[in-house]
């Protein structure tokens, strides 16, 4: 073997930049994986220990009422508890971050399967002239195992050390898995990291596999041949045979067939991540089977756009027009990272913008004071105000996950009446003692609709209340504690305070204040209420707008470890294109050589890098597009099948700009490590013409 | 022990080139002595290139037999034609002949390593000092000329002593000069070692240093002028190929 470890060991040492490019990649996406599993498992463990000391956490820890749900026709509901709910959230939430994770342990792995397909390729003629003097293909295939295994290994090994400070500073940063906890202390799943390392190096070993089968296939005479190059040249031309063409729109058919069946047979989590993986795999197959589309947009390009290109300009379209595969390789990193941040973003964007909706009008138009404290009183801090303020009286909230509160009829009915919307005021009209009107959380955690039952279970006494509608517009009151609790709620008279009063202070412990524009009148004495009231614990106030923008700041800060993992991602990708265009350089240097003889100054040619690097960023980020809103389609649609939420897809022009300026940016940087390596010297030109 | 180191009989070597079968090596019938030098020549695409390729096995036959040190190649799997490669056949190219990431020395060690054996440094050293390298020995392929290069491809042939050399055109990318002076070192130590060469050139002069020439034309062999102990000129070689209309 020591041949093929002296080969193996010279081979990466010559190719030091693409060893370094696939090493980095192997390390980036093992260590990527390996943080956010130790964030995870830190997050959980964290959790779980909170649950043990801080019963506000836990479910059933603290007595409050009862609900069942009951239909019109008698039969009880069978509701989800809200212990599933928040598992369904927090679960969803960590197989996106695993499912992002993976995508950047996909493109790490990219850049090595890149690495060696376009490094056999080069060495093809040297593996012929080996194999002539006598090396066996198993020796050779071996060299390119060995390479594999130390890439593998050093990549995952150094991963896996960097993991570990690097989950620090994410600790430290705030981020976690669900994003509703502090992680003061690392628990590391070593069990788990050990195996990612030993995938990252199967990964490596994978990469060799294709090559591997070109070593065996490989036809030693021509390889060895003085027209190897010219022959070389018509491998350019060659396209790809209908069945791959059909491939990929057959694929798409059969699963649109599937999918109706999928959906009905898998939970709306492994649907979601179904969907996300197959778009993924159809996109990544569809650059890789079918690169003419490339070349299309190659040929396209030329004729259209740049019609009176510069000589490098042209030069690099009719490449990407004639040799589309080499170049899809970059163009599906792009596409993967851009458009895996695009179909992100669009998710929160829908969440946010969701907030942004429901608080217009639930929360936007008020003030909220509110007290946690039984013994406090919100209305002692309130200063004087105008005629025209409205302040509605609430009561405290039954205990999670069944939180039931009241107010008076004449409050509800005066709050719609400001809304100015009449749907509010009928649905007010109607709230009578034996009413309820329902969140739309607990609606559907119930399955209950208008004319449906409540019934609540109180200290021993049980009772029905008919459901009057379905609103989060009417009395809602900011609560501490996650999102989703806050805004699952029921609303009774508060005539029948009695029946909920072992669990809530009556009311007067919440206040909704409306018209803050006269608020702002009375500047002077608000101003010296609410310092009162900021010095007293347990007394809280904000304003709706204020807690709109609140909310929506916390949505992205759920979604930062997101925004993380693809900052990684991108870096990862940038280093795959520079790996890509540092190679293609390689092995381009008889056409590069070629165009220095003809005439081309250096600067051209470094040009002609920069341009591919555009090139291949501009495609990239359009295929980004097309890839990342289908899979923002499918993220806001899972997200609104599994919650009440009402979600929309809100296309804006600004984000696709983004991402085409973005990936724009990142490949034309990666570019200039090639463009550089091109304009060193005219000794590395020579060496271009051996 | 044959007095042959390789022996090809009725040959035949067809390609498939879509519907059409093509050709190359027609009923050929060919030896070469131990120790015998050998210059083959003909036009471009006689199959010259492919008699090499089949002698060192890199090629199969269509049909037909060969010999090679003894050996029967043409039932031989490929990994069988490799070792008999490595252990009995030195090739030399007219270009891309040394492997661009390896030195010098670790170019002539080589065959050596591909065979899991320490590289016997009497042998190499023997080689570098014969072929004038002595101080070329860490430099890289790309740092040397077109005729050094060479002459480290001679050294990699015969530092194992295999028992036949096949070297294609050698000189075909080399000046005058310096195609002159690696020639006269191959032909030097091919006889000091009592080594084969079979030598495919366009060169009359390089094929005047060979025991015989053999003229290819159609893919068998059209005439043999023996030259050994003959006093036959470069020019007669000329005459020779243009009767040949080569």
């Amino acid at each position: 073997m020591r041949f093929e470890f002296t080969m193996a060991l010279k081979n990466l040492w010559t190719d030091k930049f693409s060893t370094f490019c696939a090493i980095l990649g192997i390390m980036l996406g093992t260590a990527i994986v390996d943080v956010v599993l130790i964030i995870d498992q830190s997050t959980t463990q964290t959790e779980i220990r909170q649950a043990r000391h801080n019963q506000h956490l836990s479910v059933g820890l603290v007595p409050t009422v009862k609900f069942r749900g009951v239909l019109a026709d008698g039969s009880f509901t069978k509701p989800s508890t809200a212990d599933e709910e928040t598992q369904e959230d927090y679960e969803i939430m960590r197989a996106a971050i695993r499912a992002g994770a993976l995508g950047a342990f996909a493109v790490g792995a990219l850049i090595v399967f890149f690495t060696f397909s376009v490094v056999v390729e080069r060495r093809k003629r040297v593996l012929a002239l080996l194999n002539s003097i006598g090396g066996t293909r198993s020796q050779l295939i071996r060299i390119l195992v060995i390479e594999a295994i130390l890439i593998g290994l050093v990549g995952s090994l150094l991963g896996l050390v960097t993991a570990f400070p690097l989950s620090a500073i994410a600790a430290i940063n705030g981020i976690t898995t669900t994003g509703r906890t502090v992680i003061n202390r690392l628990w590391i799943p070593y069990s788990q990291l050990g195996l990612v390392s030993i995938i990252a190096t199967i990964s490596a070993l994978l990469a060799v596999l294709r090559p591997m089968w070109s070593i065996r296939k490989l036809d030693i005479c021509h390889h060895l041949s003085p027209r190897y190059l010219a022959s070389q040249q018509n491998s350019y031309l060659e396209r790809q045979s209908a069945v791959s063409l059909l491939a990929l729109p057959l694929g798409a058919l059969a699963y649109l067939l599937f999918r109706p069946f999928l959906r009905s047979q898998l939970t709306s989590l492994n649907f979601f991540l179904v969907e996300v993986i197959l778009l993924c795999l159809v996109f990544i197959a569809g650059l890789w089977l079918v690169p003419e589309v490339v070349s299309l947009l190659g040929k396209f390009t030329r004729k259209i756009i740049l019609q009176k290109a510069k000589a490098s300009d042209f030069l690099v379209l009719r490449r990407i027009e004639t040799q589309g595969r080499d170049v899809a390789w970059s163009i599906s990193a792009v596409m993967l990272v851009f458009g895996t941040l695009l179909g992100l973003h669009l998710m929160v964007l829908s969440l946010k913008n969701e907030v942004r909706d429901w608080a217009h009008n639930a929360t936007d138009p008020y003030w909220f004071v509110y007290s946690r404290n039984s013994w406090a009183d919100p209305a002692e801090y309130l200063p004087s105000t105008s005629d025209s303020v409205f302040v509605a009286r609430l009561s405290q909230r039954t205990p999670w996950p069944n939180s039931v509160l009241s107010i008076s009829k004449d409050d509800i009915v005066e709050l719609a009446k400001r809304s100015k919307r009449e749907d509010l005021r009928h649905l007010a009209d109607a709230f009578e003692p034996g009413t309820v009107l329902l969140s739309t959380m607990l609606a559907k955690r119930y399955e209950l609709e208008k004319n449906d039952f409540l019934e609540i279970t109180s200290s021993e006494r049980k009772r029905r209340f008919r459901v009057i509608g379905v609103s989060d517009e009417l009395g809602y009151v900011p609560t501490v504690g996650p999102y989703r609790n806050g805004r699952t709620y029921a609303l009774i008279n508060s005539a029948e305070h009695d029946f909920i009063q072992t669990y809530a202070a009556p009311p007067g412990k919440a206040l909704i204040i409306s018209d803050p524009t006269n608020l702002l009148r009375s500047k002077n004495d608000w101003s010296f209420g609410m310092r009162k009231l900021a010095r007293t614990p347990g007394v809280f106030s904000i304003s709706g707008e204020q807690f709109g923008r609140i909310r929506a700041e916390q949505t992205e800060n759920d979604f930062l470890i997101f925004d993380w993992l693809l900052a990684f991602t991108c870096l990862l990708a940038g280093i795959g294109i520079a790996n890509q265009m540092t190679l293609s350089a390689h092995v381009r240097r008889a056409e590069i050589a070629l165009f220095g003889t003809l005439g081309m100054t250096t600067a051209q040619i470094a040009r002609m890098f920069v341009f591919e690097g555009l090139i291949i960023g501009l495609f990239g980020g359009l295929f980004a597009i097309v890839l990342g809103v289908p899979l923002g389609k499918t993220a806001v649609d899972t997200l609104e099948s599994l919650s009440a939420f009402a979600l929309r897809l809100e296309l804006q022009g600004g984000l696709f700009l983004f991402v085409l300026f973005g990936s724009a940016i990142l490949s034309v940087l990666a570019s200039a490590i090639p463009a550089s390596r091109i304009g060193k010297s005219g000794k590395q030109r020579q060496r271009y013409s051996d | 022990m044959t007095d042959f180191t390789v022996e090809l009989t009725n040959a035949h070597k067809q390609y498939e080139l879509g519907t059409q079968n093509v050709p190359v090596l027609n009923e050929l019938k060919f030896r070469l002595k131990t120790g015998e030098i050998c210059a083959v020549m003909g036009p471009s695409g006689v199959g010259k290139s492919t008699l090499l390729n089949i002698i060192s096995g890199l090629e199969t036959l269509s049909s037909g037999e060969l010999y090679v040190c003894g050996r029967d190649l043409s039932a031989a799997s490929e990994r069988e034609r490799t070792l008999i490669r490595r252990n009995d056949i030195g090739v030399i190219y007219q270009f891309f002949n040394l492997v661009p990431n390896l030195t010098v020395r670790e170019n002539i060690e080589l065959p050596y390593l591909i065979n899991e054996e320490p590289p016997d440094p009497k042998a190499v050293n023997a080689c570098i000092d014969l072929l004038g390298l002595k101080s070329r020995t860490e430099h890289y392929p790309s740092q040397l000329s077109g005729g050094e290069q060479q002459l480290v491809t001679i050294a990699r042939a015969i530092v194992r002593s295999p028992r036949v050399i096949l070297a294609d055109e050698p000189t075909g990318n080399l000046n005058v000069a310096t195609g002159r002076r690696v020639m006269k070192r191959l032909v030097e130590l091919t006889r000091e070692r009592g080594t084969s060469l079979l030598l495919v050139t366009h060169n009359p002069e390089d094929a005047a240093l060979a025991d015989r020439v053999v003229f290819m034309i159609d893919g068998t062999i059209d005439q043999t002028v023996y030259l050994e102990g003959a006093d036959v000129s470069i020019s007669a070689i000329h005459d020779k190929l243009s009767s040949l209309e080569i």
